[in-house]
């Protein structure tokens, strides 16, 4: 009596109407809210560039010689280090670079990773021996899953 | 990510000898108890440690990983109501899975990524000298690999990343074989949007019995689409504070099965992702059914969290 032979066919569109809840309106109307306006845009006061909230975060930029520094094996002595990343979309991924920094960088104090700015700012205990050079934080930040464009040091 | 898993281990009443699952019943064996409880020690391993990542709705993959020596554990409550299965003559089927996952980042670019999920079923029949059927049991387990194949992060935040995910289903019944699956998914990342769409084949070459297919888990092979919309609600732009985000989600969630069994669902929700740890709620409801061979979802909600370590 279970076979598949009583089965009738249920081929049809479903009325959206009757599975439309509360809580699905409002997610509906968020998301149409959102999409309404996604080239809403602002003025960057650094650059005076305007963006649209789909170029939201900086493009870091990076000259010749930040990109020679990246592949450098020379120790960086200072301590604190800036990391200038792109691909840092979320905050879970910067999660993601500061484990690994945790983990991988001798003597790594405090990380602060700034989701606006797309950096990750590394202090490092004075005092400490081993130092890692830029193609170390170059490899750090790419096993996190971003592009290193750029270090600076102070 | 499959709609719903297989299941084992459920006491049967002997009204139900007309069904598949008695049939399975009555094969219980030391050994199988054996590889439960291996399986079983494996899922509690999953649970102590998860799949998941940033941007990752419930239903849809992202090619989004935790980096190297880096967890992320991510467990979901999903409740499934789905409707009358032509198979076993069920009138409805309520079923609550608690879906453990966790993702290991094991090198640049790839993650392992193994689930061990358990659910809870209840079953009322048409038939009214059935009894209903009720019951818990392991679902099946999933290793899979993720790698990424291709990565172009074209500003602060903004990116677009692909990865290749290929893994096994292990079914858990009474006898343990494989359904190998593979997929293929996109992330984008523009700003406040992110979409996610992910493509995949499941191999069922021992697939389970039709009444215990919720969607994909046989006896057909596979295809599924999925694809999600993220839109970050709070804040509109990352600030230097910024310590956590709200997301709202839309998804579709498409499945064909070779049985000719096709579906397509469509599944709102809301996320909040902070950096270490992140909560979703999802419902998900039919858009479009034409399901011969197994029972038809009427509507599902999830909610779950995930923590990166």
């Amino acid at each position: 009596m279970n076979s598949l032979s009583n089965a009738t066919s249920s081929h049809r569109f479903l009325p959206l109407a009757s599975s439309l809840t509360a809580a699905t309106l409002v997610t509906v109307v968020t998301l149409l809210a959102g999409c309404a306006n996604p080239g809403s845009t602002t003025a960057d006061t650094t650059s005076g560039a305007v963006k649209t909230d789909m170029d939201e975060g900086k493009v870091h930029a990076a000259s010749a010689a930040d990109t020679a520094f990246l592949a450098s094996d020379e120790p960086i002595a200072s301590n604190t280090v800036v990391l200038f990343a792109n691909g840092l979309g979320c905050p879970q991924c910067a999660s993601n670079i500061d484990l690994l920094i945790k983990k991988r960088v001798p003597g790594a104090q405090d990380i602060y990773v700034d989701l606006s700015d797309g950096t990750a700012t590394v202090d490092i205990l004075p005092g400490t021996k081993r130092r890692l050079s830029p193609k170390q934080y170059h490899d750090i930040v790419g096993d996190a899953g971003f592009t290193l464009v750029k270090i600076t040091s102070r | 990510m499959r709609y719903a898993k297989t299941k084992n281990g459920k006491p049967k009443s002997e009204n139900t000898s007309s069904t598949a699952w008695t049939n399975s019943d009555t094969r219980h064996s030391a050994a199988s108890l054996h590889v439960r409880s291996s399986l079983f020690a494996l899922s509690l391993l999953a649970l102590a440690a998860s799949s998941a990542s940033a941007q990752e709705a419930m239903y849809t993959a992202a090619a989004t990983m935790p980096g190297p020596g880096s967890y992320a554990l991510r467990q979901q409550i999903h409740f499934w109501q789905f409707g009358s299965n032509p198979n076993d003559g069920s009138e409805d089927h309520s079923m609550v899975e608690l879906h453990n996952a966790l993702a290991i980042g094991l090198d640049r670019g790839i993650a392992l990524n193994l689930a061990a999920p358990v659910s809870w079923d209840r079953k009322t029949f048409t038939d009214e000298s059935i009894e209903d059927d009720e019951g818990w049991g392991f679902d099946d387990l999933e290793a899979s690999l993720k790698f990424r194949v291709y990565q172009n992060d074209s500003g602060g935040i903004n990116t677009v990343r692909a990865a290749l995910i290929g893994g096994l289903r292990l079914n858990t019944d009474d006898q343990l074989y494989a359904s190998p699956f593979v997929s293929g998914v996109v992330t984008v990342v523009q700003g406040r949007h992110g979409f996610n769409q992910e493509v995949g084949f499941t191999l069922n070459p021992n697939g389970l019995s039709p009444d215990d297919n919720m969607g994909g888990d046989g006896p057909s092979d596979a295809v599924h689409f999925n694809s999600a919309y993220v839109f970050r609600v709070f804040p509109d732009r990352f600030k230097s504070d910024t310590v956590g985000a709200w997301y709202a989600t839309i998804e579709m969630n498409g499945l064909y099965e070779t049985s000719g069994d096709t579906e397509l669902r469509w599944s709102p929700g809301f996320m909040y992702e902070g950096r270490r740890w992140g909560f979703e709620i999802m419902a998900q409801f039919p858009l479009y059914q034409d399901v011969n061979h197994r029972a038809e979802l009427d509507w599902a909600i999830g909610v779950g969290w995930r923590y990166l370590f």
